[in-house]
């Protein structure tokens, strides 16, 4: 099992929540209709489109040695006008659900979060300490 | 002042307080999180993903309230 608490968790979390949208994309258009299970896909992927955004920015832009400046910059580009754009524009489109996009961008949320309870509850963290504090 | 007026003046107000909380927040996080790394190299990796969830968790705080405006508009 992977426990290093690294870049790689922020992968997981992304992956996790792209699989859990189209996982649930069948069941929400049977039981919610296109509309809704359309809102809640999209917000999912915006979410995860987000966060990458955050990642790219943050390890290209802020962290020491080995970084792309050049990335950082089109990637910071991209977020604040064009990402932002199109979330404006999904909210705003009549077709979607605002309350569906609300779910979907909440995905990538709740993953993270019960990402985390359940490493704190298998004690993954304690014992990549553990294993460090042997070598 | 009608409703009207007073919602239009105050919805704008709304986004502006929750983006100044939310870059208040998210310059301390990032400014703890930083000096952290410069105290704790070893541990920068688990530093830097905490801090993008937690910016990922900041931000959507004010995207919230950016939506809930526009559902009110």
């Amino acid at each position: 099992m992977k426990a290093e608490l690294n870049l790689e968790f922020v992968d997981r979390v992304m992956k996790t929540t792209l699989i859990l949208a189209a996982f649930l994309f069948p069941f929400l258009t049977v039981y919610g209709g296109t509309e809704f299970a359309l809102s809640v896909l999209f917000g999912a992927v915006w979410g995860v489109l987000n966060l990458l955004a955050i990642k790219i920015v943050i390890v290209n832009l802020l962290r020491t040695g080995g970084k792309n400046l050049k990335l950082g910059l089109l990637v910071l580009f991209f977020k604040m006008p064009v990402l932002y754009g199109i979330g404006y524009f999904l909210v705003t489109w009549d077709y979607l659900s605002i309350v569906g996009l609300l779910w979907g961008f909440s995905g990538i949320l709740i993953v993270s979060f019960l990402k985390a309870i359940g490493r704190s509850y298998l004690g993954l963290d304690n014992k990549v300490n553990t294993e460090g504090t042997k070598a | 002042m009608d409703p009207k007026t007073a919602v239009g003046f105050l919805l704008p107000l709304a986004v502006g307080i929750a983006a100044i909380g939310s870059g208040l927040g998210l310059g301390r996080a990032v400014g703890s999180a930083m000096e952290a790394m410069g105290r704790q190299p070893e541990a920068a990796a688990k530093i830097q993903t905490a801090m993008i969830i937690g910016a990922a968790f900041i931000e959507a705080l004010t995207i919230y309230a950016l939506v809930a405006v526009i559902l009110i508009k």
